[in-house]
C-alpha cells in the first residue's frame, strides 16, 4: 500500500496507459462485438441503361433496429462509410434516397427522422458527387433516429434508391464494399464518445508510456546509485570493523554479490594493512568450517570462490587444503 | 574413505597432511590429525612412511603432527613418543641461532687483518685459522660450534675450558667470582650459556643479566624479565617445538609475558625476523612441496593468539622461569626427571665505589635466588665474600696455548725453511715458555699476533 501511495500518480498513468493502448487496439474487435444491430450491406451495382457507368452502392435487405435504452429516446445509427464507386459523368445528378420501414409492419406508416452525427434534422435524400469514390466518400452520412411517435420497433427497414432526374433505378444487391450501419442507445453512445475523448488519443496515450518508461529509468538509476552507496557504505564499514568480523561480512557479500570487483578492492586493501591478521582469521575459519567428516559444505564453502576473494592463501594452498580433507 | 595402500599413496596422504597443517596454522591440529588417522587406515605399515615424513623430514610441523596424533591415537603414541624421546636436543644448524650476545667483529688492526686474508687465498674466515687467533675467545664464532660457511665439518673451538673454575660456573649452585679484566670473563659466560640454553647439549634456561646502575628492586626486574624475555627469543629462534608444545596455560603465560616484553606482537614478530625466522605473511605459492620455513607461520599464530600483560611483578616472573622450565622438560626428556636448571649470569663494568656497595645486597637477594642459580661475576674483590678467583697461572696459559696451537695445526703451516732457523725459534720458544709478566690469555694472545704478524711475513711467498 505504502508503494502504491508513494507512486499513485505513475499507477493511475500506468493505468491510463494500458487503459488507452487498449482502447485504440481493440477498435476492430469493438467495432465487431459492441455494436448492436451491425449488419453488413451489400453492395448494389447498377447500370444506367443509357450510358456506362458504374455505381456500387451497398446496403442490407434489413437493417435491425433493436429497441434499447428508454422509451422515446432516439435510437442513432450511422452510416460508417459507403462506398460508391461511380464513373458517372460530370453532368449527371444523382440522388442518394434512403428509406426506413417497419419491418414486423410492413404496411405502418415509418416515420423516420434522419439526423447527422450532430443530431441535426437532415434529408434522407443525398446529392451523390461525381467522381466521388472510397475511401473519401463520408464514412458517417446520417444518422437514422428512431420512430417520433416514440412507438417501438423491432426492426426498421432501410432501403436505398438511387434516383437520376426522376427515374429511378434498381439496386441489385451485389457483394461488395459493406456499408456497415451500428446501432447503438444514447448511453452507449455517450460511453462511447467518453472513451474516445479521454482513452482515444495515441499522443497522450504515448506520453503517458514515455512517462512510465522515463521514470522507470530514471528510478533504475538511482536505485543503482542507491545500491552503489550502500556498497561504498558497506565497504567504509568493513574497514573499521575488526578483522574476524569484516573477513565474514566480506565474504557473505561476496558471494551474495554482483559487485565483486568493488568488495575484493576493498578486502586486498585491509589484507595490505594486516596481513598477518588477515591471513590468520582465514585460516581459522576454514579450519572452523572443516568438519568431521574432511567434507567442508559446499554451500558454507565454495572452494573457487575462496581462491579469488582473497590472497591470504595461495591457489595452490587452497587446492592442497581440498585435496586432503575432501574424499 | 581413501583406503591407503601402496606406500606412495601413505607418502602422499603424510605429505598432504603436513602441508595441510603448515597451511592452516596451530589451530587446525585436532582437525588434520583426526583427517589422518581416518585417511591413513593400515598404521602399521605407514609407520616407516611417518617417520621419515614427519620426524626426519618434517620439521616443527612434523614433531607437533607427530606428538598430536599420538595423543588422539593411543596405538601409535607410544611409538611416537619413543621417536620424539630418543633425540630431546634437535641437533640444528646454528648459523642462524647463535644467542643474543652480538659477536663483535674481530678486534684486529686492519693489517693484521690483510695479511691473514693474504695468507690464506683471501678467504674471510681464514682469520681463524691463526696459531693464536682473537686475542678474546669470545669473538671465535666457532666457540658455539658454529659450522665453517664452506666447510661441512665444524671447526673446533679455540675456547679452552679445562680450567680449575670452570666447573663452578657450569655447576647447579650460587657462585660468585672474581673475574679480573683478560681472565676470559666473557668467553666462559658465553659458552656455559650456549651449553646450557634450552636446546643446548646440557639443556637448562640461562638469564644474561648484564648490570648497570640503579639497583632498587624494579629497575632489577626490569633487567631481569629483559633477560628472560631475550633467552626465550633466543630459544624460540633455535626451535619454537618446546613452546608449541606445551601446556596450554604454560604455553598462554609465555607468550603474554613474550608479548608485554617485546611490546606488542607486530615488535615480536620484528625481533623474531630479525632473528633469522621467515616471518612472512605470504601464502605458500607451491604448497606441494611446502617450505618446512613456513613452521615459523605455527608459531606466529600460536602467538597471535595472546594479549599481553599489562604488567608484571616478581613472582610473575618468577613463575614464567619456571613455567619455561616445566615446558623445556616435557619436551627435551632425560633420564632423570624434567627438573632443569636455571641460570642467572650475572655481569657489570661497575666501579669499585658502586660494586663494594651493591654487589653484596645483589648477591644476598632473595627474588634472585629464588629464581635459579645465582653466578655473580666481578672485577673487584670482596674480602667479605667468599669469591672463585678466575686467575690464570703459568701453567694454565701454557696449557691453553697448547690447547689453541693444537686445534689450529698450527704446525701443518708453519714452514721452517721460509721461516728461517731463527724466526722458527722464536716462535717456539714463545709456545713453550709463556713470558713472565702476562696475566692473562688476551697478553699471551696478543703477543702471540704480534710475534707471528711480525715473523711470518716469509711465509707469504709468492703468494
Amino acid at each position: 500500500m505504502q508503494i502504491l501511495r508513494k507512486n499513485l500518480v505513475l499507477f493511475l498513468l500506468a493505468i491510463y496507459a494500458v487503459a488507452s493502448l487498449g482502447y485504440q487496439a481493440s477498435a476492430p474487435w469493438r467495432e465487431r462485438t459492441l455494436g448492436t444491430g451491425r449488419a453488413d450491406y451489400q453492395v448494389a451495382s447498377v447500370q444506367d441503361p443509357s450510358e456506362e457507368y458504374r455505381l456500387a452502392i451497398h446496403y442490407p435487405t434489413t437493417i435491425p433496429l433493436e429497441v434499447a435504452g428508454e422509451r422515446g429516446r432516439p435510437l442513432v445509427a450511422w452510416l460508417w462509410g459507403s462506398s460508391l464507386t461511380s464513373s458517372m459523368p460530370s453532368t449527371t445528378t444523382w440522388r442518394l434516397v434512403i428509406n426506413a420501414t417497419n419491418e414486423t409492419r410492413p404496411n405502418a406508416p415509418t416515420n423516420v427522422i434522419f439526423t447527422n452525427k450532430d443530431g441535426l434534422e437532415i434529408a434522407s435524400t443525398l446529392t451523390l458527387q461525381p467522381g466521388v469514390s472510397e475511401p473519401e466518400a463520408p464514412r458517417s452520412i446520417l444518422y437514422v433516429s428512431r420512430l417520433a411517435d416514440g412507438r417501438e420497433m423491432s426492426y426498421a427497414r432501410s432501403n436505398f434508391q438511387l434516383w437520376r432526374d426522376d427515374i429511378e433505378f434498381t439496386l441489385t444487391p451485389t457483394p461488395n464494399i459493406p456499408v456497415i450501419v451500428e446501432l447503438e442507445t444514447q448511453y452507449a453512445a455517450f460511453g462511447r464518445k467518453l472513451c474516445d475523448l479521454l482513452l482515444n488519443t495515441p499522443a497522450l496515450t504515448w506520453v503517458s508510456v514515455l512517462t512510465i518508461g522515463i521514470n522507470f529509468w530514471v528510478k533504475q538509476k538511482e536505485k543503482k546509485a542507491a545500491e552503489a552507496k550502500e556498497l561504498e557504505n558497506k565497504i567504509k564499514a568493513l574497514k573499521d570493523m575488526p578483522i574476524q568480523q569484516a573477513w565474514q561480512t566480506y565474504w557473505n557479500l561476496y558471494r551474495a554479490n554482483e559487485h565483486k570487483q568493488e568488495l575484493q578492492k576493498a578486502w586486498r586493501e585491509i589484507e595490505t594493512l594486516y596481513p598477518f591478521e588477515t591471513s590468520k582469521v582465514i585460516r581459522k575459519w576454514l579450519t572452523n568450517h572443516i568438519h568431521t567428516g574432511g567434507m567442508p559444505p559446499e554451500r558454507e564453502i565454495s572452494w573457487n570462490d575462496l581462491i579469488n576473494a582473497q590472497s591470504s592463501l595461495s591457489k595452490d594452498e587452497i587446492e592442497m587444503l581440498r585435496a586432503f580433507f575432501i574424499t | 574413505m581413501t583406503m591407503n595402500t601402496t606406500p606412495i599413496e601413505i607418502e602422499v596422504t603424510l605429505q598432504q597432511a603436513l602441508c595441510s597443517f603448515r597451511i592452516l596454522g596451530a589451530a587446525s591440529q585436532d582437525e588434520i590429525v583426526q583427517r589422518l588417522d581416518e585417511r591413513v587406515k593400515e598404521k602399521e605399515t605407514a609407520l616407516e612412511a611417518i617417520r621419515n615424513e614427519y620426524y626426519l623430514r618434517g620439521g616443527l610441523a612434523g614433531r607437533i603432527l607427530l606428538r598430536a596424533w599420538g595423543q588422539h591415537n593411543a596405538d601409535l603414541g607410544e611409538t611416537f613418543a619413543k621417536w620424539l624421546n630418543d633425540d630431546p636436543v634437535p641437533q640444528h644448524d646454528t648459523n642462524i641461532n647463535l644467542p643474543q650476545t652480538d659477536i663483535p667483529p674481530l678486534p684486529l688492526s686492519p693489517k693484521h687483518k690483510k695479511f691473514l686474508e693474504n695468507f690464506f687465498n683471501g678467504k674471510q674466515f681464514a682469520s681463524y685459522y691463526t696459531p693464536f687467533g682473537p686475542e678474546k675467545a669470545e669473538d671465535d664464532p666457532r666457540l658455539y660450534g658454529f659450522k665453517a660457511p664452506d666447510q661441512n665439518l665444524s671447526i673446533p673451538s679455540l675456547f679452552y675450558d679445562k680450567l680449575p673454575w670452570y666447573p663452578e660456573i657450569a655447576a647447579e649452585q650460587h657462585s660468585f667470582f672474581f673475574a679480573p679484566r683478560g681472565c676470559g670473563r666473557t668467553a666462559a659466560i658465553g659458552q656455559a650459556r650456549h651449553l646450557h640454553r634450552i636446546t643446548g647439549y646440557k639443556p637448562a634456561l640461562s638469564l644474561y643479566l648484564f648490570l648497570c646502575p640503579p639497583f632498587e628492586s624494579t629497575h632489577l626486574l626490569k633487567f631481569v624479565a629483559d633477560a628472560l624475555g631475550r633467552a626465550l627469543l633466543d630459544a624460540l629462534l633455535e626451535d619454537a617445538y618446546w613452546f608449541i608444545a606445551a601446556d596450554h596455560e604454560i604455553r598462554a603465560d609465555i607468550g603474554r609475558f613474550l608479548l608485554w616484553w617485546a611490546g606488542d606482537l607486530v615488535t615480536l614478530l620484528r625481533r623474531l625476523r630479525n632473528g633469522g625466522l621467515p616471518i612472512v605473511a605470504l601464502p605458500i605459492e607451491r604448497a606441494n612441496k611446502c617450505d618446512p620455513s613456513y613452521d615459523s607461520r605455527l608459531l606466529t599464530d600460536v602467538l597471535g593468539s595472546y594479549s599481553s600483560l599489562e604488567h608484571i611483578c616478581w613472582d610473575d616472573t618468577i613463575a614464567i622461569v619456571r613455567a619455561a622450565r616445566v615446558a623445556i622438560g616435557k619436551v627435551y626428556l632425560t633420564q632423570d626427571d624434567w627438573d632443569y636448571p636455571i641460570y642467572l649470569w650475572v655481569d657489570s663494568h661497575l666501579s669499585e665505589g658502586v660494586a663494594s656497595q651493591e654487589i653484596p645486597r645483589l648477591w644476598d637477594n632473595e627474588l634472585l635466588r629464588r629464581m635459579g642459580n645465582l653466578k655473580i661475576f666481578i672485577r673487584h674483590e670482596f674480602s667479605d665474600l667468599e669469591q672463585i678467583r678466575m686467575e690464570w697461572k703459568a701453567q694454565h696459559l701454557h696449557e691453553m696455548l697448547e690447547h689453541r696451537w693444537k686445534r689450529s695445526g698450527t704446525d701443518s703451516f708453519l714452514d721452517k725453511e721460509k721461516l728461517g732457523d731463527a724466526s722458527y725459534m722464536l716462535l717456539q720458544e714463545f709456545r713453550k715458555d709463556i713470558h713472565d709478566k702476562a696475566h692473562s690469555p688476551q697478553e699471551v694472545i696478543r703477543e702471540g699476533n704480534r710475534l707471528f704478524e711480525q715473523l711470518g711475513e716469509p711465509l707469504m711467498g709468492d703468494r
